[in-house]
C-alpha cells in the first residue's frame, strides 16, 4: 500500500460538467446537496487547492499552535523550535486519535493520548513506550505527523495544500494578489488579527455563503431592505464593481455603500482616508477607490470583507453536503490606536457575524436556499446565473478604472453575476480532476504592466 | 420613556424578592417579542457581554477579555439598533416569528454593601426554534441590576455559552 499521500480516490467519479453551465448562466443545484459530489470535491477541492490556515499574529513564539481543520481534515498550525510556520494532520500515525484536542495553546510536544506517542512541533516523532524493548528498529523519522505538502503566507495569511503539485502560493492567488494586497498590505506594519474567532454551524452546503461572499450585490435592495429603512444602510444605487479574477477569486462593492446610513463613525473611516495616499502611491490613483473593497472570495473558502466600520476574515469549513462551521476573524492594522482595534471589533458582531444585524438575514437565504436542494424537483431544473451573461470586459477598460492597468473582468452594468459564474467555472475545472498545468492560469498579466505594480 | 408604562416598576422589600420580580417581568417580554418594553429595563449606561470561548488547556483561559471578539459586546445604542431592527417588520427571519422559552435557575443573590446594586450569577437554558430549525442556548449568566430613581435596572450582564462552537442553526432574533 502506497504511503506516500497519493490520493486513494476509488469511489464513483461523478461528470460535473453538465451541472455547471456557466457559460449559459445555469447551475443544477445538485452541487449543493449530493453526497457524492461533496466526497469529490473534499478530494479535488479542499485536497488540492491552498486553504487559509490562519494568521501569523495567533503564533507569536515558537510552540504556539492552534488548530482547525482543511476541508473536514483537522490540522495543527505550530511554529516550530526555529521559528518556522508549520502544518501537520492532527491524527497519530499509530491508532489515529486526535493529538491536540484544544483550540489554541503552547505546547513542546503533542502526545497522543492512547499509547503515548510523542510528536516535536516539528511534527517528528520523538517518543514511543517502550520502543526498543518492543519494536526493534522502527522507523521514527517514517512515523512522524502527516505534514502538508506546502506552507507559505501572503501579507500574513498563512495558506497550506496537501497537494505538492500545487503551483505556489503566489501564482495560485495570481491576479487576486494584486487586490489583496489593497486590503491586507495598506498600512506599513500589516495587520493582526483580534483574539477569539466566532465559530459557528449553518445548515446550508459551504459554496452557498461563498457566492454570496464572491460578490452577490443583487441581493442587497432586497434581503437588507431592513437595514435600508432603518437608515443604517443607505439605499442601493446604481454605481459599484463585481470584479473577479482568473483561478476562482473575486470581491464587490457598491461605491460608497457602506458609508451611508447612521451610526458609521468612529473613526476608523478617518485611518483608512490616511492610507489610501499610500496605495494611491503604489498603485495608482484608481486602485483607492477599492477602499475600503467590500466582500471578497479567495478560491475557494476563504473571506475578507472590507468595510467602512470594520474588517473580518471568515473561512467556510464544510461538515457535510449540507452544513458549514463558519470561523470569523477581526483583522485590523496593527498601527490602529487601541481604542480603535476597540471599537471597530465591536462592529463585526453587531452587523455582520451570528445574529448580526445583516448576516441574520443572509443566514436565513443560506438555509432556505438548501430546502429546495435537497428534494428531486430542484435537481430537473436549473438556477439562474444569468444576471450580467456576456458583458464582461477587462476591469482597464471600465468606467471607473479606465486604463488602470487593473487585473481581471467586470462587467458593462451593475450589480451582476459574473462573480459567481468565476467560481463556479473554476469549481467545474477543478473537480473535473484535470491536472494543474492544464487548468487556466490565475495570473493572466505580470504585474510589472500594472501601473505602479510592485514585485 | 413611552413605555413605561406597561412595564410593571421592579420594587421588592428582600435582594431575593427584587431579583425573582426581575427575572419574572424579563422573561415575560423576551419571549413575547417585548423588545422596546425590555429595553426600558436596563440603565443608560447598560454593558451587554457575551464572549467567545475557546477550548484551552486550562479552564481560566477559555475566556479572553471585553476587547476580543465576542458574540455580543454591546452598549445601549447598539441594543437598540437591535431591537430596532427586529421591530422594523422587514425581518424574513421572523415570518413566522421565533419561539423562544428562557429557563434561568440556580440564582446566586449578592447584594452591594450600601444595597444599591445586585450582583446576580444564574444558569441560563434557552429553547429557539422556528420552522424545522431548533436549538438550545445553555450557559452562566452573570447580572448587575442597579436602583435608579427607585426601579431596578440591568446595567452589567455578561453570557458565557458552554458551547463553544454554536448551532447547527441560524441565530436570527435572540437575547440572551
Amino acid at each position: 500500500m502506497s504511503d506516500n499521500g497519493a490520493s486513494q480516490h476509488n469511489g464513483t467519479w461523478v461528470d460535473v460538467a453538465p451541472l455547471v453551465d456557466v457559460e449559459h448562466g445555469l447551475l443544477n443545484r445538485r452541487v449543493f446537496a449530493d453526497e457524492q459530489i461533496y466526497r469529490q470535491e473534499l478530494e479535488q477541492i479542499f485536497a488540492r487547492c491552498w486553504l487559509y490556515l490562519g494568521h501569523e499574529t495567533q503564533l507569536p513564539n515558537p510552540h504556539d499552535y492552534f488548530t482547525t481543520t482543511m476541508g473536514e481534515d483537522p490540522v495543527i498550525v505550530t511554529r516550530d523550535q526555529d521559528g518556522h510556520l508549520r502544518a501537520f494532520h492532527n491524527s497519530c500515525r499509530h491508532r489515529g486519535m486526535t493529538v491536540c484536542p484544544t483550540d489554541a495553546g503552547h505546547a513542546r510536544v503533542f502526545r497522543c493520548p492512547y499509547h503515548y506517542w510523542t510528536y516535536g512541533t516539528d511534527g517528528k516523532l520523538i517518543g514511543v513506550p517502550r520502543e526498543k524493548e518492543l519494536y526493534g528498529g522502527l522507523d521514527k523519522a517514517r512515523w512522524g505527523l502527516i505534514e502538508v505538502a506546502q506552507l507559505d503566507t501572503f501579507a500574513g495569511l498563512i495558506f497550506a495544500t496537501w497537494d505538492p503539485e500545487a503551483p505556489p502560493l503566489r501564482d495560485y492567488l495570481g491576479d487576486m494578489a494584486y487586490y489583496l494586497d489593497i486590503i491586507l498590505n495598506r498600512s506599513e506594519g500589516g495587520t493582526e488579527v483580534i483574539p477569539g474567532p466566532h465559530r459557528w454551524v449553518v445548515q446550508a452546503n459551504w459554496k452557498i455563503p461563498a457566492e454570496n461572499f464572491a460578490g452577490d450585490l443583487y441581493h442587497i435592495a432586497g434581503l437588507h431592505s431592513p437595514m435600508v429603512h432603518m437608515n443604517m444602510r443607505g439605499p442601493m444605487g446604481h454605481q459599484g464593481y463585481c470584479i473577479h479574477t482568473a483561478g476562482g477569486h473575486s470581491f464587490a462593492a457598491e461605491f460608497g455603500g457602506t458609508y451611508q446610513g447612521k451610526g458609521n463613525e468612529i473613526g476608523y473611516l478617518a485611518h483608512m482616508e490616511r492610507l489610501k495616499a499610500r496605495v494611491a502611491a503604489e498603485k495608482g490613483e484608481a486602485a483607492t477607490k477599492l477602499i475600503p473593497m467590500g466582500v471578497s472570495l479567495t478560491f475557494p473558502n476563504l473571506m475578507v470583507m472590507d468595510s467602512a466600520k470594520f474588517r473580518f476574515i471568515r473561512v467556510l469549513h464544510p461538515r457535510g453536503p449540507g452544513a458549514t462551521e463558519l470561523h470569523t476573524w477581526a483583522v485590523v492594522d496593527k498601527a490602529l490606536s487601541p481604542e480603535l482595534k476597540r471599537e471597530t471589533t465591536k462592529q463585526i458582531p453587531l452587523y455582520t457575524s451570528a445574529a448580526g444585524l445583516f448576516v441574520m438575514d443572509d443566514e436565513e437565504t443560506w438555509t432556505e436556499a438548501m430546502t429546495g436542494a435537497r428534494g428531486v424537483i430542484g435537481a430537473r431544473y436549473p438556477l439562474n446565473y444569468q444576471l450580467g451573461l456576456g458583458g464582461e470586459i477587462p476591469v482597464s477598460e471600465s468606467e471607473y478604472f479606465k486604463g488602470s492597468g487593473m487585473p481581471g473582468e467586470m462587467n458593462r452594468t451593475w450589480p451582476d453575476e459574473g462573480n459567481m459564474r468565476n467560481f463556479h467555472r473554476r469549481w467545474r475545472d477543478l473537480m473535473s480532476g484535470s491536472a494543474w498545468k492544464d487548468l487556466p492560469p490565475a495570473t493572466t498579466q505580470p504585474a510589472a504592466s500594472r501601473n505602479g505594480g510592485r514585485e | 420613556m413611552s413605555h413605561a408604562a406597561s412595564v410593571r416598576e421592579i420594587v421588592g422589600t428582600t435582594p431575593e424578592q427584587v431579583v425573582e420580580a426581575f427575572q419574572r417581568q424579563e422573561i415575560l417580554l423576551l419571549q413575547g417579542g417585548r423588545y422596546r418594553e425590555w429595553l426600558a429595563m436596563l440603565t443608560d449606561d447598560v454593558r451587554y457581554w457575551v464572549p467567545v470561548l475557546l477550548e484551552r488547556e486550562r479552564r481560566e483561559e477559555m475566556v479572553g477579555d471585553e476587547d476580543e471578539m465576542a458574540w455580543v459586546n454591546d452598549d445601549r445604542e447598539k441594543l437598540t439598533l437591535r431591537v430596532e431592527r427586529v421591530l422594523s417588520g422587514y425581518a424574513v427571519e421572523e415570518t413566522p416569528p421565533v419561539r423562544l422559552r428562557y429557563f434561568v435557575q440556580n440564582l446566586q443573590v449578592t447584594p452591594s454593601a450600601d444595597a444599591r446594586e445586585i450582583g446576580v450569577v444564574s444558569n441560563l437554558l434557552i429553547y429557539r426554534t422556528r420552522r424545522d430549525q431548533e436549538g438550545f442556548y445553555v450557559g452562566g449568566r452573570e447580572d448587575v441590576l442597579r436602583e435608579v430613581d427607585g426601579a431596578w435596572k440591568l446595567a452589567r450582564r455578561k453570557v458565557i455559552f458552554d458551547k463553544a462552537v454554536l448551532g447547527p442553526f441560524t441565530h436570527s432574533w435572540i437575547f440572551f
